[in-house]
């Protein structure tokens, strides 16, 4: 059955209902859809805030992580790597190493364990040797690649080898671990 | 448009020419003349798959040749005018001659010729609704169309004839008569007749001493008309006149030739604005995950800059407590002046030094703590003992206080030695 052909006024008719229902689902879709993405925009602004911040506290380490490698670089160490339960060990036997390569006779050595403080021994090391190789050995042991402060220096003619000195060290080996950021260094 | 495509309107088909090939498609018209909605449809659908299929791109102009069919010639004399001057008088005359107001009209003119004293122009016009439809489906097809009258567009391909006469062209159904006054144009006629009905013809009543017909097929089948003699009109070698275009212009409330022209920076410029509109979500869409990603990461590692400030601490500490011991050595040893001999030094961390030692006499003694003091890097020096010896010498017992590092003088420079 064929469909009645409508009028010029009924087309009319239709044609203003359709643009009416197509602009209010358009208004009404597009008001959803906007509420939906306005607050999904809200999301991304505190997202991109989040990481201003971030970016902000982390700006400042670029610089501190240049500066952290320049000192590792100058002590031969990196305080993350250094072993804590042989610390001592390896420290007293750098600290010989250092002396046999100066060209200094090592002599006895004595370690005190430190329970306190920040540090994890204290090493008293006796040696002699010439001027030259005394002032060697002061000079190595800051790059030894281990934390040794270098507490008392006793020099003294030996009078069983003349020319020779007799050098007594005291010599701290700080520790890493018992490390309290609060605290500043005295020196 | 990048090729070539002509269309061709007439009372009952649209064809559609390319270089090689055409496409006729039927108007199907109702009852009432119109085009129905359907037929439109499917008009619009084969006219843009044989524009894809010859790579014709839509948004381009196109000629688009009308039948004589409601189309009215008249030739207007007008003084001579500056061109703004001239369109005003031309509107004035097309009110005068046309039942219709310009605004209604689809219209053209073309200057025949002119003289110092006056113009004489060409206008063809036709109502603006009859070529509606055809507008509206070439807009829906991304065509901005040309309308050309076929009859003068033909005409101006074939040589001028002299004098007056009538040019006839025959179509399937129907025939139109160009008749020309002094070689140019001045009416259209339509025959209703064709090739089809052939015998038709003998009706016809031509006021005209010479028929010319614009193709040789036409000169075989019709001789003579009207007892006139028929005569092939031989074609030009280039187009004697250009295209008289139909300008619309001013149809309020549906789409028109000027619309569709105007069409393309609108749609530009919406575009524009919806992805202005759309950019800040757009951007939230698209960075959103990416950032947060990255900020997860970025706090899985935080902990790492809380362990890289205690090394610095721990390393600053280290370098710190290490007390300058050689330098004070070398000051010692400078300031110390020949002959001296010293027992024992002994030095702490925090720069408290003890010596002993011996030196030639009490003047060294003083010079050498003078030279520590001058020396810069001591806050006191103290003699604690000075003894003369037998052989003439002097042992001294002395104390010494390093300064803080910021209150130390530079070291002098040791001059290299000669």
């Amino acid at each position: 059955m064929k469909m009645r052909e409508l009028t010029p006024h009924e087309k009319r008719t239709i044609r203003i209902a359709a643009i009416l229902i197509g602009a209010y689902l358009v208004l009404f879709g597009g008001f959803l859809l906007y509420k939906r993405l306005a607050a999904f925009r809200q999301g991304y602004r505190q997202v991109v805030i989040e990481a201003s911040d971030l970016r902000r506290q982390i700006l400042p380490y670029q610089d501190k992580v240049e500066y952290a490698k320049t000192l590792m670089e100058t002590f031969r160490m990196d305080p993350m790597k250094l072993a804590a339960t042989s610390l001592v060990a390896q420290a007293s036997a750098a600290i010989q190493k250092a002396s046999d390569d100066a060209g200094m006779m090592a002599g006895p050595i004595r370690e005190s364990l430190s329970h306190t403080g920040k540090e994890a021994a204290s090493i008293q090391f006796e040696t002699s040797g010439p001027v030259p190789a005394v002032l060697a050995l002061l000079h190595n042991l800051k790059s030894t690649g281990y934390p040794l402060v270098v507490d008392s220096v006793q020099m003294s003619s030996d009078t069983r080898r003349p020319g020779n000195m007799k050098l007594n060290l005291t010599i701290l080996v700080l520790d890493f671990d018992k490390w309290k950021k609060e605290e500043q260094p005295n020196a | 448009m990048t090729g070539a495509v002509f269309f061709e309107i007439n009372a009952s088909h649209l064809t559609v020419r390319f270089d090689r090939e055409e496409l006729e498609l039927s108007l199907q018209r109702d009852d009432s003349g119109v085009i129905t909605l359907s037929r439109r449809a499917h008009l619009v659908t084969a006219i843009k798959e044989s524009l894809i299929k010859h790579q014709i791109r839509s948004g381009g102009r196109a000629l688009c040749a009308i039948d004589g069919r409601g189309v009215s010639l008249r030739r207007l004399g007008l003084p001579p005018a500056p061109k703004e001057e001239f369109q005003r008088l031309l509107l004035l005359q097309l009110e005068r001659e046309f039942p219709l107001p310009p605004e209604q009209l689809a219209w053209g003119s073309r200057v025949l010729r002119q003289d110092a004293a006056k113009q004489e122009v060409l206008v063809a016009a036709i109502r603006k609704e009859m070529l509606q439809p055809f507008i509206e489906i070439f807009s829906d097809c991304g065509i901005q169309p040309d309308f050309a009258v076929a009859a003068l567009w033909r005409a101006a391909h074939l040589q001028t004839p002299e004098g007056p006469c009538a040019l006839l062209h025959i179509g399937r159904k129907h025939s139109e008569l160009l008749i020309y006054e002094d070689g140019f144009p001045a009416a259209l006629r339509v025959l209703n007749w064709g090739r089809d009905n052939l015998s038709a013809a003998a009706a016809t009543d031509i006021i005209a001493p010479k028929i010319y017909l614009t193709d040789a097929e036409s000169a075989v089948l019709l001789p003579t008309l009207a007892g006139i003699p028929c005569v092939q009109l031989q074609p030009a070698v280039s187009a004697n006149a250009p295209p008289l275009i139909l300008r619309c212009k001013e149809a309020p409330g549906r789409v028109t030739y000027s619309d569709v022209r105007s069409r393309k920076p609108l749609v530009l410029a919406a575009s524009l604005l919806c992805g202005v509109l759309a950019f800040p979500f757009l951007q939230a869409l698209v960075l959103k995950p990416y950032l947060s990603h990255r900020i997860s990461t970025l706090k899985g590692g935080i902990d790492r800059l809380g362990a890289i400030d205690r090394e610095i601490d721990f390393l600053q500490y280290l370098r710190a407590s290490q007390a300058p011991y050689m330098e004070m050595l070398f000051l010692m040893a400078k300031a110390a002046p020949p002959g001296t001999s010293f027992d024992s030094v002994s030095i702490g961390r925090r720069g408290d030094i003890a010596m002993r030692g011996k030196l030639g006499n009490a003047q060294q003694v003083t010079d050498f703590r003078s030279k520590l003091i001058e020396a810069g890097w001591f806050s006191s020096v103290v003699v604690q003992e000075q003894t003369p010896t037998p052989d003439r010498r002097v042992t001294v017992r002395m104390t010494a206080q390093l300064k803080d590092a910021g209150d130390r003088k530079p070291l002098p420079e040791e001059k290299p030695h000669k």
